[in-house]
C-alpha cells in the first residue's frame, strides 16, 4: 500500500532536519523499539508492538538510502521479520520538510508492505495498532523536543501532539476494493527555505544541521543493545536476540524505524481529513 | 453398457425408494463415533506442519531450516528444494485448449512463491505442537515480486507476470459460438449490456483437510479427507511415480467438501513422499485459517454480458465474455470450471444466437477450482439477472418475460443453442406451483403499497427459473471437452451366504447420505430389508473402481450403476431359483424378494434361500457359477437437467441497506426421488450456500495480495439464524437418460438461489434507479447503490420496476450500479 | 492453529490470583471465559508468557444487590447475566445487550467481565457500561481501586487496568424507575460483531424525554458516549422528529474504523440512523 501523510513539528526546518536524520534519536520516541546495533549505515533492532492481548515483535534493520540537503528530502528503507511467525514488514519512506512560520511541516510518501498474520484479518489490526503507536510516538516526540529545548513552544507542542494522538487513525484499506488513496497534498514545492526563526529547542546532541548525512556516517557501534523507548509497556529489555537475528537482519535494509515513520505519519493524514 | 428397462415396481414396489428415511449414517457422524482422518493416529505417527509464504509473490532467496531441526521433538525439516527431484508437479487434468499455458506447480515451492499460503517448507515432529512451534525457527529470505491481482490489468500489455517463463498471464481463451450473434445484436431493438462480478468464494467444509500416510514396505496407505479416493490414487501414482498398485487411498468418513476436496493437494503428495522418506506414518491436518488461504477457492469471474431481444421480450441472442481467475496455478480441473458454465448461459430459454468466450487469467492468489455448482451458478446468475433486466427494461413482469422465452414442456427433448439436448422438464408446472406457494400476487400488491407509501423498508421479489446440467458423466462428451478422464461409475453387489447384502460403490460420499440412499435402492431392487444392506465405499482396496463424487453425479451415475448391478443379481438368482423350483426362468416372477412361478404364489424361493443354495453349490444348474455377485458400470448418453423455479421476497431497509429475506420458495424438479428427506436437506443446504454468495461470503485480498478473510469473523458464513424458513416443494418429470429417471440435487439449491436473492434486492430498489448491487450485497453496498442513484420521484412503481424506456440502443452502461 | 507455549496457573481465590499476576509480570494474561483470548492465542496474535485462569474462583460469578447499585461479578457468564432477576430489574440494558453477544455457545462460556476487560470497541458491553456510568472494581496486590467507565476504556483493546490488576466486578448504579432501554445492534450475521451498536436508556416524563443515556459501539478505538445526542434530546417531546434531530449529533467525537464490514463513512451514517431508532425503541 502507498500512503501520503503530513505532519508538523514545532521547530524550524533547520533544526528538524538533523533530527529526522538521526535514526537513533527518532527511534527513542518509538514505543517498543529497541536499537540493537549499528553497522555502518544500517540500524538493527526490534520493535515490540503490544496492544491489548496482542503482541507482535519485529526484528530488522533500517537505513537512510538518500538525504538531499537542498530539497530537504530523506529516503529510508526498512525491512523486518516477525520474531515469531513468518510475516514481514517493509517500507520505503520518503520525507520532505517544509518551512511554515517557524515550524516544520513534513510530507511523507510511504510504500508499506506488511505480510503474515497481522495482514490477514478484515479488522485491519495494523491500522489499529499503528494508530496506537503513533499516539505514543507523537507524545514522545513532543516531549523530546520540549526537554531538549529552552523556552520552546513546549506546551504548544504537547497540546499539538495530544490532539494528533487522539485523532490518530490511519485510513482503512478495506480489502481489495479500495486502494488507500493518497489524500495528502502531493508535490509540495520544496521551496520556502523559510527564515529559520529558530529561537527554539534542541541543542541536538550530535547531529548538526550542516551534516545531514551524519547519521549514516557514524561508525559502527556493534556492542550495544541500547534501550531507547520510553514507554514501558511495549518493550522487552531482557529479550535476547535469538541466534538467527543477526543473520536475519543482514540482507539489506530493514525494519523498524522505517515502519515507525510510516506509522507516525499516518496520523497527520487523518487529521487533515478531519479538518475538511 | 445397457441397462435393463423396468420400473421400481418389479422389486418390492416402492417400499424403500421414495421413502423419507432418516439417514442411517447420521447417528455415527453427529456423535463423532467414527473415523475422521484426524482421529486416526497409528503407532509412531509423525506430525507435519507447513511453513507458508507470507508473500503474494516473491523469489525464494534462501531457506535455512537448520535451527528448526534442533528443536525438541523435531524429526526433520525440509524445504521445497529438498523434494525438488521427486515431488513432481501437481496435476491439471483438464487442458481445455491445445495451447493452454500450464505452469509447473511444485507441491512445495522451490524457487518462487505465487500466493499467500503456498507451502515453502515443512517440519516433521513427534507431536503437532512441536512441529508447529519449530516453524518459527525456519528462516527464509524472500525477494518480493509484484503481486498480480486484477484480471484486466494482468492481461494488459507489459503487466507484471505471475509466471515469468510463460510470457503472459493468459492461460487460455476458449470460445463457443452458435447462430449469427452479430445479426442478433444488429437487428434487435433491445440490447442490454451488463457486467457482473462473481466474487471469489472459499468453500467451507465442516471438516478441514487432513491426510495420513502409512508406509508398509513398498506399499502406502493414504487416508485423506477427499472426495476422490480413486482419482487421487491414480494422480498420486502419476505425480510420484510410485506404481498405482502400491498405493491404497482411503477416504474415511469425510465431513463435507463442496468441491474443495475434489483436488490433488500438494499436502497429500508431500505426505506420501515424507512417509516414504522417513519410513513412518505422517499426518497433517490444517487449521481453519490455513485452509481459508490454501484450499482452492471458487468462482472469481468477471462476466461481460450482452442480451439482444425483440420488443415483445423474445430473446434474439446472448453473448458472454468471461474473465476467469485461475489463481496462481492450474489445479485438477481449474481451467474447466468456467467452461462447465458455457452450456448454461442460455438457461431454459430459446434464442437464435449465442456466443461464449472465456479467458483464464493467472493472478497471485490461491488457485480456484470446483465449488458447489462449478461454472453453472455463474452462468445461471448471468442469465437470470439479465432476464430481470430485460423485464425491467420492457416493463414486463419477470415471470412473464420468462414464459415468453422458455422451452415449453411439449418441446422436449430440445436441442439448445449451446448444443445440449435437454431431455425432459416442465418449467410451467414448477413455476405455477412456486407462484402459488409464494402467494406471488399478494406480495406484488404489498410491494406496490410499500412503494406508494415510500416505506423505508421496501419489498423486492426475485425470480430464478433455472436449469443445470448435472450428473457430470458422459465420457464421450467429457472427451470432446478435453477432460482427462471419463465419467462412468461403478457398483458391485455381493450377496452373502446369509442373504445379507454388501453394496460396493465407486461414489465417495462426504456427507450426502449414500449409505442410506444406496441401501434403499438395493433393498427395493433385491427385495431385502433395508437393514440387510451395507454400503461400502471410499477405499480403493474395497471399492477398486470409481470416479468419485462431484457435479451432482452420485445418484444419476453411481446410483444407476447400483440399480443395474442389482438387476444382474436378480437375473443370476433367477436361473438358480428356476432350477430349484423346477420351472422355466421365463415363468418366474420376482416380487418382494421372492421368486415364484407365475400363478402359483405359494411355491417360491426367497433371494436369501437362493443365496444360501448358491453358496452351498450342491445343486446348481449346469454352467452356473456359485455366485450371485454382480458388477455394473454406468456411463450415460447425456447429462441430466434438473430445473426449478425459486422465488425470493427480500425486505430492504433503505436507511441502512440491510437486506432481510422474508420468504423463499423453491420448487425443484430433480426427477425421481429416492429419499425425499435427503433431497430436502440438499436443497436447504444448497439454498444457504447460494444465499451466502448473494449476501455474505467474499474472499477479499488487499492491495498487496494478502487474504484478509482468513477467519470466520471476516469470512461470513450464515447460520440458520440468518436465513428464512424455506418453503420447498417438487414437481417431477423423470430423466430419460437413465432407467431410474433421477437427475441429481446436490447443486440445484446453490445454483438457483443466488440470482433469486439479488433479483429480489434489485427489484426492491428499482424505483430508486438501482439496477445492480454487486455481490455480496452487504448493507454498505446496498446503501451506496441507493445513495448514488437516488431518484425515487422519477420512478414508476410497477411489477418489474418498470422504467420502461427501451430505447433503440437500450444499452445501459451503468451496470456497476454505483456501488463499490 | 496451536497456541505458543505458556505457563498456566489456576488460582482458587482472588488473593491468589492477584499474587500470581503480580509475580507473572506484564506478559501474563487473565483467562476468563476465553471467547476472545483463545482465538488470539490460537492465531498467535497473543503470545503471553503465562495464563492466569480465574475460572475456578466462584466468588467472581456472584451478582448482588448493593443498595443503590448492582455489583456484577466479573466471571458471571453472559447467559447468567441475561437471566439474572436483579440484572433484569435494575440493568435491563445489560441483559438486552448481552443477549446479542455472538451465539449461545459463546454466551454460555463468555463472561461479562472478560468482555469488558478485553475492551474491544466492537464488543457490545463496553458501550453499555459507559452509558450506565458503571464503575469497574479492580484488584491487585497493591489493593483495590475503582475506575469509572469514562476512564476505563482507554484505547483500542486497551483498558486502564495495569498488567497486574484483575477486574473483580462492575458496579452498576440502579437508575430508578421510569427508564426504557434498548440496545440496537447492527451486524451482518447473527454471530458477528456489531458494525455499529447503540446502547440507549431513556427516562420519560409524560410526553417528554427527561433524560437519555446513549453510547456507541465500534465508532472509535473505544466506546463513545454520545453526549451531543443526550443533550439534544433532553426535554424534547417523545416524537420521531425529536429522535431524528437528536441523532444528528451521534457522530460527534467519534472516529469510526474502516474495515471489511463497513467504511468510516458508512458507520457514521449508521450511527445516526441507529441512534434515532434506539431512542425511539427505548422511549416506547
Amino acid at each position: 500500500m502507498e500512503l501520503d501523510h503530513d505532519f508538523t513539528v514545532p521547530v524550524p526546518v533547520d533544526q528538524a532536519w538533523p533530527v529526522l536524520l538521526d535514526v537513533e534519536r527518532v527511534a527513542t520516541c518509538m514505543p517498543g523499539a529497541t536499537l540493537d546495533s549499528v553497522e555502518g549505515d544500517e540500524y538493527k533492532g526490534r520493535m515490540k508492538v503490544k496492544v491489548g492481548a496482542m503482541t507482535i515483535t519485529y526484528r530488522g534493520a533500517a537505513r537512510i538510502v538518500s538525504a538531499d540537503n537542498s530539497s530537504r528530502t530523506v529516503t529510508l528503507e526498512a525491512s523486518a521479520k516477525e520474531a515469531r511467525g513468518s510475516g514481514t514488514a517493509s517500507a520505503t519512506v520518503q520525507a520532505r520538510l517544509h518551512e511554515e512560520d517557524g515550524t516544520t511541516r513534513v510530507t511523507v510518501h510511504t510504500k508499506l508492505n506488511v505480510t503474515g498474520r497481522p495482514a490477514q484479518f478484515g479488522r485491519n489490526i495494523l491500522s489499529e495498532v499503528g494508530s496506537k503507536i503513533i499516539s505514543r510516538f507523537a507524545k514522545a516526540l513532543a516531549a523530546e523536543l520540549e526537554t531538549s529545548g529552552e523556552p520552546a513552544p513546549g506546551a504548544g507542542a504537547q497540546a499539538d501532539a495530544e490532539a494528533a494522538a487522539t485523532s490518530a487513525k490511519p485510513e482503512p484499506a478495506p480489502g481489495a476494493e479500495a486502494k488507500p488513496e493518497a489524500t495528502a497534498g502531493k508535490a509540495e514545492p520544496a521551496d520556502k527555505p523559510g527564515p529559520a526563526t529558530a529561537d527554539v529547542v534542541t541543542p541536538l546532541p550530535d547531529a548538526a544541521p550542516e551534516r545531514p548525512a551524519e547519521a549514516p556516517q557514524r561508525p559502527a557501534r556493534a556492542d550495544r543493545p541500547l534501550r531507547v523507548a520510553r514507554e514501558d509497556d511495549a518493550i522487552d529489555l531482557l529479550e535476547v536476540a535469538g541466534p538467527s537475528v543477526a543473520k536475519r537482519a543482514v540482507p539489506a535494509v530493514g525494519g523498524l524505524v522505517g515502519l515507525l515513520l510510516v506509522l507516525r505519519f499516518m496520523l497527520r493524514r487523518r487529521r487533515r481529513s478531519k479538518k475538511r | 453398457m445397457t441397462v435393463q428397462e423396468g420400473g421400481v415396481q418389479e422389486g418390492r414396489a416402492g417400499a424403500e425408494i421414495g421413502s423419507p428415511r432418516k439417514r442411517s449414517e447420521d447417528a455415527r457422524l453427529i456423535a463423532g463415533r467414527t473415523q475422521w482422518t484426524d482421529n486416526m493416529t497409528p503407532q509412531g505417527t509423525l506430525h507435519v506442519a507447513f511453513l507458508r509464504s507470507p508473500h503474494a509473490h516473491a523469489r525464494i532467496v534462501r531457506v535455512d531450516a537448520s535451527q528448526a531441526m534442533g528443536r525438541p521433538g523435531v524429526v526433520a525439516a525440509f524445504s521445497g528444494a529438498d523434494f525438488a527431484d521427486e515431488q513432481g508437479s501437481l496435476p491439471c487434468a483438464w487442458p481445455v485448449t491445445d495451447d493452454m499455458k500450464h505452469p509447473d506447480h511444485p507441491p512445495m515451492a522451490v524457487s518462487e512463491v505465487r500466493f499467500v499460503g503456498e507451502p515453502v517448507a515443512c517440519v516433521v515432529a513427534r507431536d503437532k505442537s512441536a512441529a508447529f512451534d519449530a516453524l518459527d525457527e525456519i528462516d527464509i529470505d524472500y525477494e518480493p515480486l509484484p503481486a498480480v491481482l486484477n484480471m484486466d490489468a494482468a492481461l494488459a500489455e507489459g503487466s507484471d507476470l505471475v509466471h515469468d517463463d510463460l510470457g503472459t498471464n493468459k492461460s487460455y481463451t476458449w470460445v463457443f459460438e452458435n447462430g449469427d450473434l452479430d445479426a442478433a445484436l444488429r437487428d434487435a431493438p433491445v440490447v442490454i449490456e451488463r457486467e457482473y462480478v462473481q466474487q471469489r468464494l472459499i468453500p467451507t467444509a465442516m471438516e478441514p483437510r487432513s491426510v495420513l500416510c502409512v508406509p508398509d514396505g513398498d506399499d502406502f496407505t493414504l487416508y485423506s479427507a477427499t472426495q476422490i479416493p480413486h482419482i487421487l490414487r491414480l494422480m498420486l501414482a502419476t505425480v510420484t511415480e510410485i506404481p498405482e498398485h502400491r498405493i491404497r487411498v482411503v477416504a474415511p468418513d469425510v465431513g463435507g467438501g463442496f468441491g474443495s476436496k475434489l483436488q490433488v493437494c500438494g499436502e497429500e503428495v508431500l505426505a506420501l513422499l515424507l512417509a516414504r522418506r522417513l519410513g513412518r506414518p505422517v499426518k497433517w491436518t490444517e487449521s481453519r485459517s490455513e485452509g481459508n488461504m490454501t484450499v482452492h477457492h471458487g468462482r472469481d469471474q468477471i462476466q461481460r454480458l450482452t442480451l439482444a431481444a425483440e420488443r415483445d421480450g423474445r430473446i434474439r441472442g446472448f453473448k458472454a465474455d468471461i474473465l476467469a481467475d485461475m489463481g496462481a496455478y492450474l489445479m485438477l480441473v481449474t481451467p474447466g470450471i468456467p467452461i462447465l458454465g458455457a452450456f448454461m448461459y442460455n438457461g431454459i430459454y430459446k434464442m437464435d444466437a449465442y456466443s461464449f468466450t472465456c479467458t483464464g487469467v493467472f493472478t497471485t492468489k490461491t488457485p480456484t477450482d470446483a465449488y458447489r455448482g462449478a461454472g453453472r451458478p455463474e452462468a445461471t446468475y448471468a442469465i437470470e439477472r439479465m432476464m430481470d433486466e430485460l423485464a425491467a427494461e420492457l416493463g414486463v413482469d419477470p415471470i412473464e418475460i420468462r414464459r415468453r422465452n422458455w422451452i415449453a414442456h411439449e418441446e422436449f427433448p430440445y436441442e439448445t443453442i449451446a448444443g445440449l439436448t435437454y431431455d425432459s422438464g416442465n418449467y410451467e408446472a414448477a413455476t405455477d406451483k412456486a407462484l402459488e406457494l409464494f402467494e406471488y400476487d399478494k406480495l406484488r400488491a404489498e410491494q406496490a403499497d410499500r412503494r406508494d407509501r415510500r416505506d423505508p423498508v421496501q419489498l423486492g421479489i426475485g425470480v430464478s427459473t433455472f436449469t443445470e446440467m448435472c450428473g457430470i458423466a458422459p465420457s464421450r462428451v467429457l472427451g470432446s471437452l478435453s477432460y482427462g478422464a471419463g465419467g462412468w461409475e461403478h457398483a458391485s453387489v455381493r450377496i452373502l451366504a446369509s442373504g445379507k447384502v454388501e453394496v460396493v460403490t465407486g461414489s465417495s460420499p462426504h456427507g450426502q447420505g449414500h449409505e442410506t440412499a444406496w441401501a434403499q435402492i438395493a433393498a427395493d431392487r433385491l427385495g431385502v430389508p433395508f437393514e440387510d444392506v451395507r454400503v461400502l465405499h471410499g477405499d480403493t482396496a474395497i471399492s477398486p473402481k470409481g470416479m468419485d463424487t462431484y457435479g451432482s453425479r452420485s445418484l444419476a451415475i453411481g446410483g444407476v450403476a447400483l440399480f443395474s448391478a442389482c438387476d444382474k443379481v436378480v437375473e443370476k438368482a433367477r436361473r438358480v431359483a428356476a432350477h430349484l423350483l423346477e420351472a422355466a426362468e421365463q415363468d418366474l416372477e420376482f416380487t418382494a424378494g421372492r421368486f415364484s412361478v407365475r400363478g402359483v404364489q405359494e411355491e417360491g424361493k426367497t433371494l436369501q434361500e437362493v443365496a444360501l443354495a448358491t453358496f452351498a453349490a450342491h445343486d446348481l444348474p449346469d454352467g452356473v457359477e456359485p455366485s450371485l455377485d454382480s458388477d455394473a458400470t454406468f456411463d450415460p448418453e447425456n447429462f441430466s437437467f434438473p430445473h426449478g423455479t425459486h422465488l425470493c421476497a427480500a425486505e430492504v431497509d433503505t436507511e441502512t441497506g440491510m437486506v432481510h429475506l422474508r420468504k423463499y420458495v423453491a420448487v425443484d424438479d430433480v426427477g425421481k426421488v429416492i429419499n425425499p428427506l435427503i433431497v430436502e436437506g440438499q436443497v436447504h443446504g444448497g439454498l444457504a450456500q447460494g444465499i451466502a454468495q448473494a449476501l455474505y461470503e467474499e474472499a477479499v485480498y488487499d492491495a498487496d495480495g494478502n487474504l484478509t478473510t482468513t477467519t470466520m469473523a471476516d469470512y461470513l458464513i450464515p447460520s440458520a439464524a440468518d436465513l428464512p424458513t424455506f418453503t420447498t416443494d417438487r414437481t417431477e418429470t423423470p430423466a430419460t437418460s437413465n432407467p431410474m429417471g433421477v437427475k441429481g440435487v446436490g447443486e440445484a439449491g446453490t445454483i438457483a438461489s443466488t440470482p433469486a436473492v439479488v433479483n429480489a434486492i434489485v427489484d426492491a430498489l428499482r424505483p430508486y434507479g438501482v439496477n445492480d448491487v454487486p455481490m455480496p450485497c452487504t448493507p454498505e453496498r446496498v446503501w451506496r447503490a441507493l445513495r448514488s442513484e437516488t431518484k425515487p420521484d422519477t420512478a414508476e412503481p410497477g411489477a418489474g420496476g418498470g422504467l420502461g424506456s427501451a430505447s433503440a440502443s437500450g444499452s445501459d452502461s451503468d451496470s456497476a450500479g454505483g456501488a463499490q | 492453529m496451536i497456541p505458543a507455549a505458556f505457563d498456566y496457573a489456576r488460582p482458587a481465590s482472588v488473593d491468589d490470583a492477584v499474587r500470581v499476576l503480580a509475580d507473572a509480570g506484564e506478559d501474563a494474561k487473565v483467562l476468563a471465559g476465553g471467547q476472545s483470548l483463545m482465538p488470539l492465542l490460537r492465531l498467535r496474535l497473543a503470545i503471553p508468557d503465562a495464563l492466569v485462569d480465574v475460572g475456578r474462583i466462584g466468588a467472581l460469578r456472584e451478582i448482588r444487590d448493593d443498595g443503590d447499585a448492582l455489583v456484577i461479578g466479573a466471571m458471571a457468564t453472559h447467559h447468567q447475566v441475561i437471566r439474572d432477576p436483579l440484572v433484569r430489574e435494575h440493568a435491563p440494558l445489560i441483559a438486552a445487550a448481552a443477549e446479542t453477544v455472538a451465539d449461545p455457545a459463546v454466551r454460555h462460556r463468555g463472561t461479562f467481565g472478560g468482555s469488558l476487560a478485553h475492551a474491544d470497541p466492537a464488543g457490545d458491553l463496553p458501550a453499555v457500561a459507559l452509558a450506565l456510568d458503571a464503575v469497574f472494581l479492580v484488584r491487585s496486590v497493591r489493593g483495590e481501586r475503582e475506575i469509572p467507565a469514562t476512564e476505563f476504556f482507554v484505547d483500542w483493546m486497551t483498558s486502564a487496568m495495569e498488567p497486574d490488576e484483575l477486574l473483580v466486578g462492575v458496579r452498576v448504579p440502579k437508575p430508578g424507575p421510569g427508564w426504557g432501554v434498548h440496545y440496537e445492534k447492527f451486524h451482518r450475521t447473527a454471530q458477528a460483531w456489531a458494525i455499529v451498536g447503540v446502547a440507549c436508556a431513556v427516562r420519560r416524563n409524560g410526553g417528554a424525554i427527561e433524560e437519555a443515556r446513549v453510547a456507541l459501539t465500534n465508532m472509535g478505538p473505544a466506546p463513545v458516549r454520545a453526549d451531543g445526542v443526550e443533550n439534544a434530546v433532553r426535554g424534547r417531546p417523545v416524537s420521531e422528529d425529536s429522535f431524528r434531530s437528536a441523532a444528528e449529533h451521534a457522530t460527534e467525537g467519534t472516529e469510526p474504523p474502516g474495515d471489511l464490514h463497513g467504511s468510516p463513512e458508512y458507520r457514521s451514517h449508521l450511527a445516526t440512523v441507529l441512534t434515532s431508532r434506539a431512542l425511539a425503541a427505548a422511549a416506547v
